[in-house]
């Protein structure tokens, strides 16, 4: 499964670029919905999970943003038809020199054809193919990092459900890789 | 437009702004008649409002929900969220500075960003409940009273 090739894409044509995102969450079921949590129970110091895709020190105007998501929680509700699905949630991003970044979003999943089919009935692991499409509003009291809070946002990504992790009661995996682009 | 004044409350200033029923149109700006090989949306804008908090940190946050009626008789609700950048002192102009700002022959205008959704049981339409879309668009503001707004839809795909 190719998480990357909405960066391949997007990168080279677009000059508003901010920042990525690549976590494993886990997608477990929950009612009609879905729940997608992700917690950082160890401590990363070389491999950030929140970083610009170039190793730039400059986005913009700006120091890039490097650091890690502490914690994501985001809810997906499938249409009764179809195989896109709402999509919204929070992450804590606490960047490497300490700021901690509120991002709320939502936005849709859109699964592989039949997606939504095979995640409910299939019997042996699904790999499962989504796009995904944010609006991402930032949050922050540091002063060096409030320009974020001012910008409007959208992401741009790809995710996988990539099969049974543990027991069907522990859900998928949910690899997550985003892309973050300013509109203004 | 009408508004409601909810006031100031922790954070900012809340102010609810309501679409003119009606008086409103959708509309595909080319005039084409399908987009992204679906239908395009044309209609009126029968009900609609904006939940805004106009922040202290120069930051206007909307929050719209309203309800499009196509010349077909489709019924399509939106919803999204935004923000309105308004600016160094985007508050202190907004609220609380004399005189207010926008004249009527040098209206303020300003950007909005916004990410709506889409939801419909219409058929021709439930490709725009699969797409997550952007949204551009200008505020006038006249006397700091909301008086118009525009806005440029895009799909995110």
């Amino acid at each position: 499964m190719d998480l990357t090739s909405e960066r391949r894409y997007l990168l080279p044509v677009a000059d508003n670029y901010v920042l990525s995102v690549d976590i494993d969450g886990r997608l477990s079921q929950s009612g009609a919905g879905w729940n997608l949590s992700y917690l950082n129970r160890v401590d990363k110091p070389s491999a950030f999970d929140v970083f610009p895709l170039r190793d730039d020190g400059v986005i913009g105007e700006h120091d890039a943003v490097w650091g890690h998501v502490e914690w994501l929680r985001g809810q997906c509700a499938f249409k009764s038809y179809g195989d896109a699905a709402s999509a919204s949630g929070d992450l804590l991003i606490r960047t490497r020199d300490g700021v901690m970044l509120e991002a709320a979003y939502y936005g849709t999943n859109r699964l592989q054809e039949l997606g939504q089919r095979v995640l409910l009935t299939s019997k042996e692991d699904p790999q499962i193919e989504i796009k995904v499409f944010y609006w991402l509003q930032f949050e922050t009291s540091h002063p060096k990092y409030r320009w974020l809070s001012q910008t409007p946002c959208v992401g741009f990504g790809r995710a996988g459900i990539t099969g049974k992790a543990g027991r069907a009661d522990d859900g998928f995996s949910f690899p997550l890789r985003l892309d973050v682009y300013a509109l203004s | 437009m009408s508004r409601e004044e909810v006031g100031f409350v922790p954070g900012g200033v809340r102010v609810n702004v309501f679409a003119t029923p009606d008086e409103t149109r959708v509309y595909h700006a080319l005039g084409e008649r399908t987009v992204l090989e679906n239908r395009a949306l044309a209609g009126t804008i029968v009900w609609g409002g904006d939940w805004a908090l106009i922040r202290e940190d120069d930051i206007g946050h909307v929050n719209v929900k309203l309800t499009i009626l196509t010349d077909e008789g489709d019924a399509l609700d939106m919803r999204y969220r935004g923000i309105f950048p308004s600016g160094p002192r985007g508050f202190r102009k907004l609220v609380t500075e004399k005189p207010a700002l926008g004249t009527e022959k040098t209206p303020f205008v300003g950007t909005v960003y916004t990410a709506p959704w889409f939801d419909t049981t219409s058929a021709k339409y439930r490709w725009l409940t699969e797409t997550q879309c952007i949204g551009i668009g200008k505020i006038t503001i006249v006397d700091s009273v909301i008086r118009r707004a525009t806005f440029d839809v895009y799909a995110m795909d």
